[in-house]
């Protein structure tokens, strides 16, 4: 049976002449015998001649349909493409019952016959375009453009076929490239279309399969990369080949190669050390950088672990972390101190990077760049010797000093202490002035040197400032043990220094603070030996001082004065004291010195010490002093109207009341207005000061000394005077301080000085003074030795006026008025 | 399916003369001049039923075919 599908339907393809509802009657007819002749025919794929459809079985199902439209005859034959398939039937239908004639049957067969031809075509038709969409749906979809190329006997070339990927490499639609092949021509690069020809030509001409990497230009301007293959097909037609390709745009691919060849140059010839490790961290490739870095060759280290160049500066955790790190972040960087194949140990700077496949995201191979910091380290190393360190001494300066100080305090084990001194050296301005810097700094050097062979080696000795030096010392059982230090420094120090060929002396003080005893942090310490210094300064220079704190309190509870001592004045709360000065013998007042005294309404009567200092500081020194010049002219008149000749009364000056106001014109006010003696007064100017202003000062002490007014110097043996400025000054008097007749007896050196120096006042015609005589044995010391005046507690303390008056009583010299 | 049930075609004996062989042999010739003049298969078809019903008289030509084409 040819016919295989119960379910198929006939459909009324053509029936010009049938009316339209026998075309609906016969549409979708199901083949079957006994359904009509057509029906019958496509069910059998046999031709059935129903001659009288009133009596013919094959008509059976559809004898109501015939009836209908008095179809009385049908002569049906089957139409057969192929051997096995029934396509349908042809059929002529007669009005009457009707057997056919030859004619007619051959009719039918030519009939099917042409009508399979058309449906073949139909079929072959349908085949065609169904492979053509297919051909189109692949090259369509397919990167690049498929292609058909002619290349003629005279090199005439066109584009038999193009698929549509051309308009996206090149701008050209296909259509018009195979209508144009110059379209296309005139777009690749001029530099590589002679290239593209004579590798065409050589294809053709051998009829080998071609491949050609070309640039071509975009109608947009953009350049790209194209690849052509193709191979010749095998018929050759009048010298005509035809060729099939295709063209793929390699511009990304050519890209890549340029990211790759690049990369490549870097790798070889970058300055850092480039490893690539598998990841089981086996060395897998390196550039030249990193062999020369680490010393080993290529060979060497390939396959090899990079733990090859481990040093053992890290400890096993350090490495760890950096394996966790990269675990973690898959990146890491930091120093290393790795070990080249010499041994040398050098610093590296190292990036490690975990390379993880794009698509998996697995570990595939670690990256280390490094790079060789050495030099870096070196110059960070003198960098910081630099900042640490001062130039000239190379010791260590303020901070690296800080740094040290902090750490010991920081480190210092609970039994052990650790002294801080605090050194100045006490000529150093003047020689620095006199000789100049240059040997300023060799003294300075000079100091260094000693203060290095005095100490151990584990002292830390700095320079922190002009002529400051500071020193830490560890590990001390007791502060005695500060003490010999400083002793040891203070004795080296006394020894002559040789500049220029002459010898110099310079002694140095210091101030020592003991941690934990006087503090324990830097700027608690550093502040106490600083406050200690000036301590030692206090006690006569060349000398050291322990810190003391209850001398540090009383300074900063003094401070928290500052604004009480301000309103001291408007308050009246200073008052001027008195201290008798004897003559030689010690038996008669000839004078007394004015001493300021601070009665606070708290704290009772408070010394200049602890309050002159502050007033300093705070600009008061001239407001003060002029007070104290006003007061004492006051009281002097008060004893003059009370009976007292022949009295010199000393009032000290203060800087600010010489420099910045018109002295003398204060003193001529102040004689006119108490009408007192110019030669009654006496005015004391500090060794110290005239040491800083004897030049712009020499007028004013002039045009005192002008107005009858007695200057007297002061404190005379502390400050270092050149003797020429003392022989051209216009003083009366100089005034041996009492640091210098503390000690005597006991002090040979200060004896020496003290007889030097009233030696020397007498042969400047000067009166000389001894200020703070305490004993007996130093008023003796001084009478014989020729001094003309004594002041002292032997004497007599400082006392009020009232107290004062009654001194001068009892010494008579008030009692011509009063009797 | 025994053919004594079915309603057998009848015996059709002889050959066309000589006027309706040029008449099948012309017919042929025109459809196939169409096929190749790229005519639509429903313009042929519609040709072979005119054809046929012009030579033959009293007569409708009808094509049942299982698919549309």
């Amino acid at each position: 049976m040819l016919f295989d599908s119960a379910h198929q339907q006939l459909h009324v393809t053509c029936a010009p002449s049938l009316p339209p509802n026998a075309i609906d009657a016969f549409n979708g007819l199901e083949p079957a015998i006994g359904a009509g002749s057509c029906g019958t025919s496509a069910f059998m794929g046999i031709p059935v001649l129903a001659v009288d459809i009133a009596n013919d079985s094959r008509w059976d199902h559809l004898r109501d349909v015939a009836e209908q439209f008095d179809i009385q005859a049908c002569w049906s034959y089957p139409i057969i493409l192929d051997e096995h398939q029934v396509n349908g039937t042809i059929a002529i239908s007669s009005f009457t019952p009707r057997t056919p004639h030859p004619f007619h049957i051959k009719l039918l067969e030519a009939a099917t016959n042409v009508i399979s031809i058309v449906l073949k075509r139909v079929d072959s038709q349908k085949a065609l375009d169904h492979t053509a969409h297919l051909l189109n749906n692949i090259t369509q979809t397919m990167p690049g453009a498929l292609y058909q190329y002619r290349l003629t006997a005279n090199k005439q070339q066109e584009f038999t076929y193009l698929s549509s990927g051309i308009k996206q490499m090149t701008g050209v639609s296909a259509e018009d490239a195979c209508n144009n092949f110059g379209l296309i021509w005139k777009q690749v690069h001029p530099e590589d279309k002679a290239q593209l020809w004579t590798s065409i030509a050589h294809a053709s001409q051998h009829s080998l399969a071609w491949s050609h990497e070309f640039r071509i230009f975009h109608l947009n301007g953009e350049l790209k990369w194209l690849r052509g293959s193709s191979l010749l097909e095998e018929e050759v037609v009048d010298g005509k080949q035809i060729w099939n390709g295709v063209f793929l745009d390699i511009t990304p691919e050519k890209a890549s190669i340029e990211k790759l060849r690049l990369a490549g140059i870097a790798f070889s010839n970058t300055n850092d050390g480039i490893m690539i490790a598998d990841k089981n961290n086996v060395i897998v490739d390196i550039n030249q950088a990193y062999a020369d870095i680490s010393g080993y060759s290529r060979e060497e280290l390939l396959g090899q672990s990079p733990t090859l160049l481990k040093s053992n500066k890290h400890s096993p955790a350090f490495y760890q972390s950096i394996w966790d790190t990269l675990e973690i972040h898959k990146h890491w960087q930091g120093e290393i101190w790795n070990k080249r194949k010499s041994g040398e140990i050098v610093p590296h700077l190292v990036n490690i990077n975990a390379v993880l496949d794009p698509s998996s995201q697995e570990l595939t191979h670690y990256v280390s760049v490094l790079a060789d910091i050495s030099g870096i380290k070196a110059s960070e190393a003198k960098l910081s010797h630099l900042v640490h360190h001062d130039a000239l001494t190379n010791l260590p300066n303020r901070l690296l000093f800080s740094a040290r100080l902090d750490h010991a305090i920081t480190h210092r084990n609970t039994n052990e202490k650790i002294a801080m001194l605090h050194m100045d050296l006490d000529r150093f301005k003047h020689i620095n002035d006199s000789l100049g810097h240059t040997y300023g700094d060799e003294l300075l050097i000079q100091v260094t040197a000693r203060l290095t062979q005095t100490l151990n080696p584990t002292d830390i000795v700095a320079r922190v400032g002009g002529d400051e030096f500071a020193i830490l010392v560890e590990e001390l059982d007791d502060n005695d043990d500060a003490s010999r230090v400083a002793d040891n420094i203070v004795a080296a120090m006394e020894q002559p220094f040789t500049l220029n060929g002459h010898d110099y002396f310079t002694t140095a003080s210091i101030g020592i603070a003991i941690a934990p005893d006087h503090g324990e942090d830097i700027d608690v310490l550093t502040k106490n030996a600083d406050i200690a210094l000036n301590q030692a300064k206090d006690l006569g220079r060349n000398n050291y001082a322990l810190f003391q704190p209850e001398l540090s309190e009383s300074v900063e509870e003094w401070i928290k004065l500052e604004p009480q001592l301000r309103k001291a004045i408007s308050e009246k709360q200073f008052r001027l004291f008195y201290q008798p000065q004897m003559d030689r013998s010690g038996n008669n007042i000839i004078g007394a010195e004015a001493l300021i005294r601070w009665q606070h309404p708290e704290r009772g009567l408070i010394s200049p010490i602890h309050f002159l200092g502050i007033a300093e500081e705070i600009g008061l020194m001239k407001k003060i002093g002029n007070w104290v010049l006003e007061e004492a002219f006051q009281q002097l008149a008060i004893w003059r109207q009370a009976g007292l000749r022949s009295f010199k009364l000393a009032i000290n000056l203060a800087s600010d009341q010489i420099t910045k106001q018109n002295l003398p014109d204060k003193i001529s006010s102040l004689l006119n207005a108490y009408k007192i003696p110019p030669d009654m007064i006496e005015l004391e100017i500090l060794e110290t000061f005239l040491l800083e202003h004897q030049h712009e000062s020499s007028k004013t002490f002039t045009e005192l000394r002008a107005l009858g007014i007695n200057l007297a110097l002061d404190d005379f043996g502390t400050g270092y005077s050149s003797l020429s400025y003392l022989k051209k000054l216009p003083i009366n008097k100089i005034e041996i301080d009492q640091s210098l007749v503390r000690d005597i007896p006991e002090d040979a050196n200060d004896e020496a000085i003290t007889k030097a120096v009233i030696l020397l006042g007498h042969t400047l015609d000067l009166k000389v003074c001894a200020e703070g005589v305490e004993t007996p044995e130093q008023r003796a010391f001084l009478e014989i030795e020729g001094c003309d005046q004594l002041q002292g507690y032997l004497f007599s303390k400082p006392i009020d006026p009232a107290d004062f008056s009654n001194l001068l009583r009892q010494h008579n010299r008030l009692v011509a008025l009063e009797a | 399916m025994p053919n004594s049930h079915v309603t057998q075609n009848p015996k059709v004996t002889g050959s066309p003369n000589t006027q309706e062989l040029y008449a099948i042999l012309n017919f042929q010739s025109q459809i196939l001049e169409k096929v190749a003049q790229d005519a639509t298969p429903e313009q042929i078809f519609d040709d072979i039923c005119r054809f046929i019903e012009q030579s033959i008289p009293a007569c409708v030509a009808s094509i049942m075919l299982f698919h549309v084409i």
